[in-house]
């Protein structure tokens, strides 16, 4: 059974996600940064995915690994490690999106779905293509909002992830619910 | 008959599309790798645009 990481941390505190970042900013070694990517990479390049393309995202998530080793003497316990991991990428992706010029993204690319049996849930696999298609056609700050609060981020920790304020990330929030909710219905 | 998603079943889905998604995996030799690359390229960089200015500033009180 797959434990989430806090309650991982309160069984063995060493491997709760802040602590293993403090550590790695602390010895520089590699099995704190290995247990950070394995319990942040697939988190972190499905929001690369979700704001970008396959190409944009997988070089962002190798430059946000690499920022972490560059960068680990800068982390403040006073954010959570997800938090410092998410700012970073994202950071990243939007000086990237300005270099590039793209603010608008294709849907999700088939080559990253894996050949999962979802026909053995009756009617979710229908469901979720329809789920993908309108989390895609979502704008990007609202998408962007939507993923944070499903990542468990609070509306303050939102609103300075992408220096917005409370209202604004509300709103966003909002529509990015309604949207969803217009779009998707419960077959029953 | 349809019915509007709840929150729990929307968190659902979003958990499924998450869990759909294989992330390329990260090889730490490579980034530490990189991480020199990085800093020789940026050094290199550096390095250039210095030349660059001391032959440009050479070249202007050269002409006076």
């Amino acid at each position: 059974m797959k434990l989430p990481s806090t309650i991982k941390g309160w069984f063995n505190p060493k491997s709760h996600p802040d602590k293993l970042l403090h550590q790695f900013a602390a010895t520089n070694e590699r099995k704190y940064l290995s247990a950070l990517v394995e319990e942040y990479n697939q988190t972190l390049f499905h929001y690369l995915l979700s704001q970008s393309d396959k190409t944009i995202a997988e070089d962002i998530l190798q430059i946000t690994w690499l920022k972490v080793i560059n960068k680990k003497h800068l982390y403040k316990t006073n954010y959570s490690a997800k938090y410092w991991l998410f700012a970073i990428a994202r950071n990243t992706l939007i000086d990237e999106l300005r270099k590039q010029h793209k603010w608008c993204f294709q849907e999700l690319d088939e080559s990253h779905v894996k050949s999962l049996d979802l026909t053995s849930q009756l009617g979710t696999e229908q469901q979720l293509d329809q789920f993908n298609i309108i989390i895609n056609n979502l704008p990007f700050y609202q998408r962007e909002v939507f993923v944070f609060q499903q990542e468990g981020f609070s509306l303050k920790e939102i609103a300075t992830l992408t220096d917005e304020n409370q209202e604004t990330v509300k709103s966003r929030l909002r529509y990015a619910r309604q949207y969803l909710r217009t779009h998707l219905e419960n077959k029953k | 008959m349809s019915s509007p998603l709840t929150d729990k079943e929307i968190s659902e889905l979003y958990q499924q599309r998450k869990g759909q998604i294989e992330a390329p995996s990260i090889n730490i030799d490579a980034l530490e790798t990189a991480k020199g690359e990085v800093k020789t390229k940026a050094k290199s960089f550096s390095q250039k645009f210095f030349i660059i200015l001391g032959i440009s500033s050479f070249a202007s009180f050269s002409s006076f």
